[in-house]
């Protein structure tokens, strides 16, 4: 067997093991929200923020907050989970996220905590930045060192790796990605990995035939 | 022109015993024949064009043809995995296809109030809720199943009102080729045509691949195992696949791109003549006439035509400048016409496209321009005015871009991705220059030809950073997204087979064949980011 055989299989395998392993993760889940969900912009603005919202829950297992704020580029991002004064949990995602969320990962806290601060801080954007929230006059609103439109309450969900592993939902999956498309129906993931098993075939031939 | 040419007639599978001289004499005389085969198709005359694609066709590498292969598989995959409308501007670029297959006439209005048809298939697919809010997947229940397959069977009307959105200004080349399989699938529904149509795009990806190998083989004739890992690694490319994989001019404009590489790369190795200097001309018209993005790479290539004259001329004398003059009038008669056509109907000299460039008027200070987009792609140097503080352009928008920013940028990978992806950059780029700074000799006998990419390269950057200035500072990189920089795939085919070239010839395809499985696995896991998006 030729050295160039040799690392073909070994890469191969690498990989073959790398989209094993990835399949046997847990996709990120929802683990609660607390259902201020995007009917206001809070706050708009082409500065550096800080806020804080007081009246949330962090469950235990959460590994990523996810933030209501969006932007076009985002800034760098951080997030504060205090309660009393004590960091619970802190955790960062730095500038270039896109979208209307942003997602910051987390440490694991153990056990569930009521009445938690989230508090959070945006650099200095490139472009403005929005807050989405619901408008709201009671306990627990937003408190931002920027001008706010509106008073309300910042939308924030508490991710975790689900129960289910990738390869448990294929099924699922596969029932997904045969909806809203030409030709619906599962057909397509077995059409999808026949091709990507045709690729496979084809590069491993012409770099044996060609490098080998 | 493969190496292994009796790979068909191995004895070992041949039924026939051969007739004398073993398995040896056999292989021999094959090869013989195969080189009599090729010596006739070379010298065959190429009296009509039909039979010059034939021949040139016949003559291509195989390693071409899978190169091609495999980048139209991998964007056929990223056609079925991308929901319809994922891809940036698809709506835009659909609704121009549309106007032109149902109405007949080009776009009128840079507005959105597209078809019924496709308005009613964006809300029922829920493209507005799922773009750019990662939370949002793809519809996945029956019943909006069901919803939409009822709307797209209640017939809608297809008629836009000539509106296009953003794609109305550019030209028409692209939309008319996607008439055809929007037409070809004209009595199903709205998905069908997309599908159709996006297939089509995924053919054009496969060109690229074909002329990203075909560039490399010309430009970097001495090691012919390097030329397979440009091809392929260009063929595995996410973003290539990922927008070739949508209804996006954007496919198009990178296989005309890919051919001007590999028509100024041959011109370069071989010599001008007329032939190639018509060849020349008719890819930059049709460049022209695919997006208005190729005004940035057309400087480059009539730098290219004038210095292939400049050198031809050497051996054919005035005759090389009649060349020039014909590779440069059929490369601008489009925008002449164009032109004409506007003048005497009474509009304006650009058509649609005026109103963009009006739109366009400049503002700020020239050397603020110039600030803005250096750093626009590079760190900022000292005495600059900070356009983009506290963040690095070339790390956020360009390489992180390029290692995987899909969807509408939407579908990233977890942050560690990009931190890790910087380590196989560094040794490509580590390989590649270790390659140059060997071959410096070289290097410096094809410094014209090297000026012609640079110039390719630098003038597109240029249009791209100047269009983003034009709308800043209300938004700080309005086009900084890598796949405008896809026109220079080829060029990144080139560094890949440079850095195997680099490692030596003992290690180098054992280099080759590992960046190649990674760039694979980097196409792989790409697809299965976007599925867990919008289906996990």
């Amino acid at each position: 067997m030729s050295r160039a055989a040799i690392t073909l299989a070994v890469m191969l395998a690498l990989l073959a093991i790398a989209v094993g392993l990835t399949l046997t993760r847990s996709p990120i889940t929802v683990l609660a929200s607390n259902g201020a969900v995007n009917q206001a912009v809070l706050v708009e603005t082409a500065s550096a923020v800080s806020g804080c919202q007081g009246a949330e829950t962090l469950p235990a297992g959460t590994s990523a907050i996810r933030l209501a704020i969006g932007g076009e580029i985002g800034p760098a991002t951080s997030v504060t989970v205090k309660s009393g004064g004590r960091i619970l949990a802190r955790g960062s995602r730095p500038a270039g996220w896109t979208g209307g969320t942003v997602t910051v990962p987390v440490p694991r806290p153990a056990n569930t905590v009521k009445g938690v601060d989230v508090c959070f801080t945006l650099a200095k954007p490139l472009e403005p930045i929005t807050i989405f929230g619901i408008p709201s006059s009671g306990a627990g609103t937003l408190r931002t060192s920027a001008a706010q439109l509106a008073r309300g309450r910042l939308g924030i969900e508490y991710l975790h790796s689900g129960p289910s592993s990738w390869l448990s939902l294929l099924p699922t999956i596969a029932w997904r990605m045969g909806i809203g498309h030409a030709w619906p129906g599962s057909w397509i993931v077995f059409a999808l990995l026949a091709a990507m098993l045709a690729s496979a075939a084809l590069l491993s031939t012409l770099a044996l035939r060609e490098l080998g | 022109m493969s190496r292994h040419t009796s790979a068909g007639v191995s004895p070992a599978t041949s039924s026939k015993r051969p007739p004398s001289g073993g398995s040896r004499e056999l292989t021999r005389r094959a090869r013989q024949q195969q080189a009599r085969k090729r010596a006739a198709q070379m010298r065959r005359p190429a009296s009509s064009s039909p039979n010059l694609l034939v021949s040139i066709f016949r003559r291509l590498p195989r390693a071409a043809w899978v190169c091609m292969a495999l980048a139209f598989l991998n964007a056929a995959c990223w056609s079925f995995i991308t929901p319809p409308f994922q891809v940036p501007d698809e709506p835009s670029h659909f609704a121009y296809v549309q106007q032109l297959a149902e109405a007949g006439a080009l776009p009128s209005s840079g507005g959105e109030q597209f078809s019924p048809e496709e308005l009613a298939t964006l809300a029922d697919v829920e493209q507005g809720a799922i773009t750019l809010q990662p939370q949002h997947q793809s519809i996945s229940q029956a019943a909006q199943q069901r919803h939409l397959e009822s709307d797209l069977s209640s017939s809608p009307s297809r008629q836009n009102g000539g509106q296009a959105g953003k794609a109305a200004s550019e030209p028409p080349l692209y939309y008319a080729l996607e008439t055809i399989p929007y037409g070809m699938a004209s009595g199903g529904t709205l998905l069908d045509r997309l599908e159709l149509m996006r297939l089509l795009s995924a053919l054009m990806a496969g060109l690229t691949a074909l002329f990203a190998f075909l560039f490399v083989r010309e430009a970097l004739p001495g090691e012919r195992w390097a030329w397979t890992v440009g091809g392929l690694g260009v063929a595995c490319a996410p973003l290539l696949g990922f927008m070739s994989g949508g209804v996006n001019s954007d496919a198009l404009l990178y296989a005309v791109s890919g051919a001007l590489f590999y028509c100024l790369a041959r011109g370069f190795r071989r010599g001008l003549d007329k032939r190639l200097a018509c060849v020349l001309g008719a890819v930059i018209a049709i460049g022209f006439l695919t997006k208005l993005n190729f005004i940035g790479v057309a400087p480059g290539a009539f730098l290219g035509v004038a210095l292939l004259s400049r050198r031809a001329a050497s051996q054919h004398g005035r005759q090389a400048y009649r060349w020039l003059a014909l590779a440069a009038g059929i490369g601008i008669s489009p925008v002449l016409v164009y032109a004409c056509v506007n003048l005497l109907s009474h509009d304006a000299l650009l058509g649609i496209a005026t109103n963009a460039s009006q739109a366009a008027s400049h503002h700020g200070s020239f050397f603020g321009e110039i600030s803005y987009i250096w750093q626009f792609y590079l760190p900022r140097l000292p005495g600059m005015t900070p356009d983009f503080p506290h963040y690095l352009t070339t790390r956020e928008i360009w390489f992180n871009g390029y290692v995987g920013l899909y969807g509408w940028f939407d579908t990233a990978f977890p942050g560690w991705v990009y931190d890790f992806a910087l380590l196989p950059a560094a040794l490509i780029a580590l390989a590649c220059a270790r390659a140059l700074f060997l071959g410096r000799t070289a290097l410096g006998e094809r410094a014209g030809e090297l000026l012609v990419y640079a110039a390719m390269g630098l003038s597109l950057m240029l249009l791209v950073g100047a269009d983003s200035y034009l709308k800043f500072p209300g938004t700080a990189a309005e086009y900084g997204q890598t796949r405008y920089l896809l026109p220079l795939l080829p060029l990144l085919g080139a560094v890949y087979a440079l850095a195997a070239r680099g490692v030596g010839r003992r290690w180098g395809p054992v280099f080759g064949i590992s960046l190649v499985v990674l760039l694979f696995a980097h196409d792989i896991f790409s697809q299965l980011q976007t599925i867990a998006r919008y289906y996990g």
